[in-house]
């Protein structure tokens, strides 16, 4: 007997007015896989983000994560779902190491106000654990700097960081590379397989078809809010609608058999 | 019609919030130095015309000054500073009032004394002078933002003041335009109601926070909206005096209070 | 090279703040005496609004909510103790847990409804509120109206505040002094990053498990009951024999946020700073007056007054706190760069 799906999204959709930014998607996620949602501006793939972080409510259909229905972005983040966003939303007035901190808890304000040595120690905890997962992602120089002064690609990766403190089930990235240098991206790149490695499945928005095409096991592609394709990078890349919605713009599949640039 | 005057004001809300994105908490102030500045010219014997006229001028000088020496040189600052810089610049026009003019109450005669009888119900005269007039307004202050090339400069320049530097317009100039402008329909709105209910210093406070209320109730940055929940909001008020004369402004914001958590987007939002 | 990983602030440094604090509060009537003696009622005054000011800063500066009716706490304790004493003849110390009580109910309310709106909404809403408050009180035959309470008795609390301004004031000071101690307990732990990521962006602290809500709430009431402490104290220590409802009015409430963004809104240091600079600037503009000979010095003051606060923002809209502390930073750290 198979254990509850991982993630399930069934049937969902969502109406802004008369448009119908996602209409009718379904889809599920295996534990531990490595997938990413493409398609053309206005897809509706951040809106799918949104709806499966638990950002925005459906209009009808749901979103199932371990069997347990998504409501709410505390509810998505206790489930074990983070994420990231599409504009890098750090927390300007702490430290790096802050905003990594601030995932890990602790907020009891009878803690708070009377600082007695168990509870400083339970912080101590934090702090340090919030150094090593930047250590991790060699950002251990920046911690103490504040998350606005840093470079954008390090704040990109700070973000990331912030999200795996979370110690999360799936990690959804909503557009990591956008904005990164190359050699930014091949880091990223190889970052997020070795959080792949670590068991953790990954569901990523990307335009950057060099990065995407040559990291993940599955492409699902969006088009008009509906699902186009669902497949292998290969598969994806030789059905023929998919090329037909990115006409125009950064098509998955030119003649030749490399992916072009974004 | 109170209401009338809560919509003037809600407009000059609005014309400097979406000109320059500043809260104007001394709003009020402009009403009633329009009011006293108004009713003080009348006493020293001026025509009723001239004081009038007076009066809104009067008014709209202070609101460029004020503009000119306390908005423009902290453009740069957060909302937060902006509106308590507007605050102190309501105490200081406070005082000044009351320094120049003395802390009595002022009196103007009305445009047209009497009333007339609509269906019944007898409307002072005023009343209808103070209706007519905001709708003018409200229609001119349309017709020179959308029609004319000053005011379409000024709604360009809200949208977007580098783009609309390049392309010649002046943000400063347009700030003080937008601050004078504001001010003379304040002084209008002080003009008509002083009559009604003539004007003390103090009395700005409290207008220009019912006028506060009206443009945030009808979607802040919609001078429509504000226009009719500045009305309503008159409405409101004489329900409320009805219910309970002595806590009517109690009641009148607690009903803000109430539309302002249900209906955030303001009443009149699409 | 291996670097040390990071450590919450010591014991040490961090309770240097408050250990000066009790310093100044515990050599202030030593200061002020004789001739000085007049200053006490002033410093008590100083420490009763720094109470309010630290809570203010907590919601404003980290938390990044405004409140703009927050004097209507304060007159919810104030009336709420004062009524207490009188009309029910209550002991001091069930006034005071009333009055407490009272506020954190109110704000429990208030802040459930009114806290779900952000930025101009939220201003509005809360001085509304604050007014609410002030119009009620000033009406309502339980608080007497107009005309105030009087005769309130001389409340001692354990015999600490009998009589004497030097005692009264130590114990508003000491009051003060736990309060900035359990703000700075708060602010240096995680709840402090809470507060910080809320102000910073609610999205995303919601998505980092940070109960945003909750929190809001608990820090909007936490605000309330410092605002009605105070007023109790101020009703029950600083002014007693008559209370009045002038103090609770809609000015006040800008006075306080005015102090809170003096002081620069994210340090409850600044705060308290902001608080005792601009309860004294009335204090010196009268002084000033009356050096210069002027009498009516009462016609001007407000107008002084507003200019000073529309000046000290125009030209310093970070807060005059931090943009002092930078100047003195640069100028301890000239002589050691370079």
């Amino acid at each position: 007997m198979a254990p509850p799906e991982f993630l399930q999204v069934q049937n969902l959709s969502r109406h802004f007015g008369g448009h119908k930014a996602v209409d009718q998607v379904s889809l599920s996620l295996a534990r531990g896989s490595l997938a990413a949602v493409i398609g053309p501006n206005g897809a509706g793939k951040t809106t799918l983000f949104n709806l499966i972080a638990g950002a925005l409510a459906p209009t009808s259909g749901a979103v199932l994560f371990g069997g347990r229905l998504v409501r709410s972005p505390e509810g998505a983040c206790k489930l074990g779902i983070a994420r990231t966003f599409q504009n890098v939303r750090l927390f300007h007035e702490l430290s790096v190491l802050e905003n990594v901190a601030a995932a890990l808890g602790g907020f009891s304000f009878w803690q708070g106000s009377l600082r007695l040595p168990r509870s400083v120690e339970a912080d101590r905890l934090r702090l340090r654990k919030a150094h090593y997962l930047l250590e991790d992602a060699g950002l251990e120089d920046l911690a103490g700097r504040p998350a606005g002064e840093i470079p954008f690609g390090q704040q990109r990766l700070a973000e990331l960081v912030r999200a795996l403190a979370l110690e999360p089930k799936l990690l959804l990235l909503d557009e990591p590379a956008a904005g990164l240098n190359p050699t930014e991206t091949a880091r990223l790149g190889e970052f997020i397989r070795s959080i792949h490695r670590r068991g953790i499945a990954i569901l990523l928005v990307e335009h950057d078809m060099n990065l995407v095409m040559g990291l993940v096991e599955r492409v699902i592609v969006l088009h008009q809010g509906r699902q186009l394709a669902d497949g292998t990078p290969a598969q994806v890349r030789s059905t023929p609608a998919v090329c037909a919605a990115y006409l125009g713009g950064a098509a998955p599949c030119p003649p030749s058999k490399e992916g072009s640039d974004a | 019609m109170v209401g009338s005057i809560y919509a003037l004001i809600s407009l000059g809300f609005n014309v400097i919030f979406r000109t320059t994105g500043v809260l104007n908490f001394a709003q009020g102030e402009f009403v009633m130095i329009g009011g006293v500045f108004a009713a003080w010219l009348h006493g020293k014997g001026m025509p009723l015309p001239v004081a009038l006229a007076g009066g809104v001028l009067g008014a709209g000088l202070v609101g460029v000054l004020v503009d000119f020496l306390a908005i423009r040189p902290a453009r740069q600052a957060r909302p937060v500073i902006l509106i308590i810089i507007t605050v102190g610049v309501s105490i200081v026009l406070r005082a000044l009032a009351a320094l120049a003019w003395g802390t009595d109450r002022f009196h103007l005669p009305p445009l047209q004394p009497g009333d007339v009888v609509l269906g019944g119900i007898h409307v002072e005269w005023q009343n209808l002078w103070m209706l007519g007039t905001a709708t003018i307004c409200m229609a001119a202050l349309a017709v020179f933002f959308h029609r004319t090339d000053l005011g379409r400069a000024m709604r360009a320049c809200s949208e977007n003041p580098e783009g609309a530097r390049l392309c010649g317009v002046n943000p400063g100039k347009v700030s003080a335009l937008a601050f004078g402008l504001s001010a003379l329909l304040a002084g209008v709105a002080g003009v008509l109601l002083t009559p009604m209910l003539s004007m003390q210093f103090d009395q700005g406070t409290m207008l220009g926070l019912k006028g506060f209320s009206a443009a945030i109730l009808g979607g802040l940055g919609n001078p429509v909206g504000g226009v009719l929940s500045g009305l309503l909001l008159g409405i409101l008020e004489q329900l409320s005096a009805w219910v309970s004369s002595v806590y009517k402004e109690t009641l009148a914001l607690t009903l803000v209070v109430l539309v302002l958590v249900l209906r955030p987007k303001g009443v009149f939002a699409k | 090279m291996i670097r040390r990983p990071p450590e919450p602030v010591s014991y040490l440094r961090l309770y240097c703040g408050p250990a000066a604090l009790l310093a100044a509060i515990l050599l202030t009537p030593l200061v002020a005496r004789g001739a000085y003696a007049y200053l006490l009622p002033l410093a008590q005054l100083c420490a009763i609004y720094a109470i309010m000011v630290t809570g203010l800063t907590l919601l404003m500066g980290f938390t990044g909510q405004v409140s703009l009716g927050h004097a209507g706490f304060y007159g919810i304790g104030a009336y709420t103790a004062a009524v207490a004493v009188t009309s029910f003849h209550s002991p001091a110390w069930l006034a005071v847990g009333l009055a407490l009580l009272a506020g954190a109910l109110v704000a429990l309310g208030a802040g459930f409804v009114v806290l779900r709106l952000k930025g101009h909404h939220l201003a509005l809403a809360t001085l509304c509120l604050g007014i609410i408050v002030a119009e009620l009180i000033n009406r309502s035959k339980l608080t007497h109206g107009a005309e105030g309470i009087l005769d309130l008795p001389e409340i001692t609390f354990f015999g600490l505040s009998k009589g004497s301004s030097p005692a009264q004031f130590l114990f508003i000071g000491l009051i003060l002094w736990l309060v900035m101690l359990w703000a700075v307990n708060l602010t240096t732990s995680p709840v402090g990053r809470a507060l910080k990521a809320i102000q910073g962006d609610e999205g995303a602290a919601a998505a980092l498990g940070v109960p945003v809500a909750a929190v809001k709430l608990k820090i909007f009431v936490a605000s309330a009951v410092l605002a009605a402490l105070a007023g109790v104290l101020y009703a029950l220590v600083y002014s007693p024999s008559y209370l009045g409802p002038e103090e609770f009015s809609l000015t006040l409430s800008i006075m306080l946020v005015t102090m809170t963004v003096v002081g620069g809104m994210g340090s409850i240091w600044g705060g308290l700073a902001g608080a005792v600079l601009m309860t004294s600037l009335h204090e010196i503009i009268n002084t000033v007056g009356a050096r210069c000979g002027s009498t009516d010095i009462s016609r001007y003051e407000q107008l002084i007054y507003g200019l000073l606060l529309a000046a000290m923002l125009i030209f310093c809209p970070k807060g005059l706190v931090p943009a002092v502390h930078r100047r003195f930073r640069r100028v301890f750290t000239a002589r050691t760069s370079f």
